[in-house]
């Protein structure tokens, strides 16, 4: 039996979903196909085709590949300090209505909707009133602080959905806090976790404004790097680049999707 | 295998939550190897009392006992009372094996110790063959049997089981509540088990603590609760009752006499004095009501209940009371139609419960 037609609802459902197409999977598409023209300028479409500029990109262009390997590292350790900083909050906070407990997570929170501009401006004063020379660490301080309500938000929504009598339980049968922890808590969250860490790199790895205040002279990362080039010349080496980016991402994604969201596997 | 049951003594013990009180100087206490339940409706105080023995809050006052030793200062993983929870709570990312093992295994033990263990808990549940199963496999009987294989398998000197049938269907119910009793008793585990269910409490205690509103109502077993009521809540939340109002007509012997509304008088043998007028609640179970030409109760047929073993027959009086009958069960039905006029007449008078109207709040 046939559900019956909504065509009004359909047809704006449609509409929605080109225009996702339209804005997001397109302009990729050209880019990734702009990346592998055989000329020196960056059209659409291109005359010629060659792998040649990911080929120069990877052996003739050791300043691009700096700022990736900068944005890497920076990248890396915001990555493992916000998920642990993160998960630890949100677990704690999980299922918690005192006013403290709000409090704390509005505050934990408030990276995600104060300007990063004005954070990273506000931490460029305070390290350097407090003396401390600008680093690949001051930046990925900067980078952990944006990053780390990502990974709250992606445990929490895990952590709610755990049932508190498990780590009551777990106490009755003479588990230590921190054993429950590792054996119970982490296990069910385990889905949360690897999203939020997700999510912190790719937010650490593309960031732009506190980047631009904290990174000292010498350690460019990656995104501000390919702007430098495309306000100097065209080159078509920032569209390799994107390529690379655009690969590795849909990698990720079709690995984690596969290991994390096996039906019946991950943990409730 | 079995393990030393241990004494535990409820000293009076008072809890408030943010200054609300919940329990108000309970005190009881549970011999080594005894099966106590903790009878009451949903707030009570019984699920508190459950998670202050277990150790997951402290009492406001009061103290509890193992054995003679307060174990107030005790965190609840050092306590050693194990718990059989509502919906089980196995740890869904741990197979059978596992969770049976989790207690031995937080604890420090490794290896040949916690298989043996296992197999031994899980053979005596009978869910050996299940041992790599996941908790989502299982049906609910057989979690029940997990949670309790993983209780009790880290010899704990206390059980506590709270409202652990009540996510069962009714069929399977029966079958279980007979095999966690003797699973306990065979174990000589002392165990507390919090319920709801009267008949949950009747099969399977040895002894019942009556809660109501935070206070001790009565202790007693089965058939000291079922029989000799001390108040109107026990009458009305143990078993089904009748409640018909009445007048103290004065002592006859060793009976009062007791004019009831619409009925006439009729004598309850009871010690219990009151003043002569005292206006009185009556008290008499179905069972103990039966068809009689001459009985005092006259009324109407209004509806037959045939549950199987016993027929329920609902008789109204000429007052508006309503009276349930339940008679044994005789093959072709009962003999009386709904409309049809019937009489009424108390089986055994010592049965019936005598309450002072006034003092005794009524049962929702």
């Amino acid at each position: 039996m046939r559900e019956a037609r909504n065509i009004p609802f359909d047809l704006a459902v449609w509409i929605a979903g080109a225009l996702a197409v339209v804005l997001l999977v397109l302009p990729t598409l050209v880019v990734v196909a702009m990346s592998f023209t055989n000329e020196f300028t960056l059209r659409f479409p291109p005359r010629s085709w060659s792998a040649r500029w990911y080929f120069e990109l990877f052996t003739n262009s050791p300043q691009i590949l700096a700022s990736a390997l900068a944005s890497l590292k920076v990248a890396a350790i915001a990555t493992l300090v916000s998920t642990a900083l993160g998960t630890l909050a949100a677990v704690a906070l999980a299922g918690r209505k005192d006013r403290l407990s709000v409090a704390l997570d509005a505050f934990f929170m408030s990276p995600m909707v104060f300007p990063a501009m004005s954070l990273g401006l506000a931490l460029l004063l305070v390290l350097s009133l407090a003396g401390i020379r600008l680093s690949l660490l001051t930046l990925a301080i900067g980078h952990v602080v944006i990053a780390t309500p990502f990974v709250i938000r992606m445990v929490s929504a895990a952590a709610q959905q755990m049932n508190p009598a498990l780590l009551d339980c777990a106490a009755s049968l003479g588990a230590s806090r921190i054993h429950a922890f590792f054996t119970i808590t982490l296990p069910l969250i385990r889905s949360g976790v690897v999203s939020g860490a997700i999510v912190a790199f790719l937010t650490s790895i593309d960031h732009v404004p506190v980047s631009l205040m904290l990174s000292d002279p010498r350690t460019e990362t990656l995104p501000i790097h390919l702007w430098a080039i495309l306000e100097s010349n065209l080159d078509v080496r920032v569209a390799a680049v994107s390529g690379v980016i655009v690969a590795a991402t849909v990698a990720v994604m079709l690995i984690v999707d596969r290991r994390m969201f096996v039906p019946g596997r991950a943990g409730r | 295998m079995t393990t030393a049951g241990a004494k535990l003594t409820i000293s009076n013990v008072s809890h408030a939550y943010a200054g609300v009180p919940a329990l108000a100087d309970v005190s009881f206490e549970v011999p080594a190897g005894d099966l106590t339940a903790l009878l009451g409706p949903s707030g009570c105080g019984k699920t508190t009392l459950l998670r202050i023995i277990a150790g997951f809050f402290r009492q406001t006052q009061g103290s509890v006992l193992v054995n003679g030793v307060s174990i107030d200062d005790l965190p609840a993983a050092k306590r050693n009372v194990g718990i059989v929870f509502q919906n089980y709570a196995l740890f869904p990312h741990l197979d059978v094996a596992r969770n049976v093992g989790y207690g031995l295994r937080a604890q420090g033990a490794t290896g040949p110790m916690v298989e043996a263990r296992v197999e031994e808990m899980l053979r005596l549940v009978k869910m050996a063959k299940f041992a790599k199963r996941l908790p989502a496999e299982l049906s609910g009987g057989q979690q029940q049997r997990v949670a309790l294989a993983r209780a009790l398998a880290v010899s704990p000197r206390i059980v506590l089981l709270d409202e652990p049938f009540s996510a069962l269907d009714k069929a399977l119910r029966l079958d279980m509540q007979i095999e966690v009793k003797s699973l306990l008793k065979q174990s000589g585990v002392t165990s507390i088990i919090v319920t709801h269910d009267q008949e949950e409490a009747l099969s399977m205690a040895d002894r019942i603590v009556v809660l109501n509103q935070g206070q001790i109502e009565q202790i007693g077993n089965p058939a000291e609760l079922y029989d000799a009521p001390r108040s109107l809540f026990v009458n009305t939340f143990i078993g089904h009752v009748n409640v018909v109002e009445g007048r103290l007509l004065g002592r006859e012997g060793p009976a009062l006499a007791i004019d009831v509304a619409g009925v006439g008088r009729i004598a309850v043998p009871t010690d219990k004095n009151y003043p002569s007028g005292q206006a009185l609640t009556v008290t008499v179970r179905p069972e103990n009501l039966v068809p009689d030409p001459q009985g005092p109760f006259a009324g109407t047929v209004r509806q037959i209940l045939p549950l199987g073993p016993v027929d329920v027959i609902e008789v109204v009086l000429p007052s508006g009371t309503a009276l349930k009958v339940s008679l044994p069960h005789a093959v072709g039905g009962v003999a009386f139609e709904p409309g049809a006029a019937l009489r009424l007449a108390v089986r055994d008078p010592s049965g019936c419960g005598v309450f002072s109207t006034a003092s005794t709040p009524q049962v929702a």
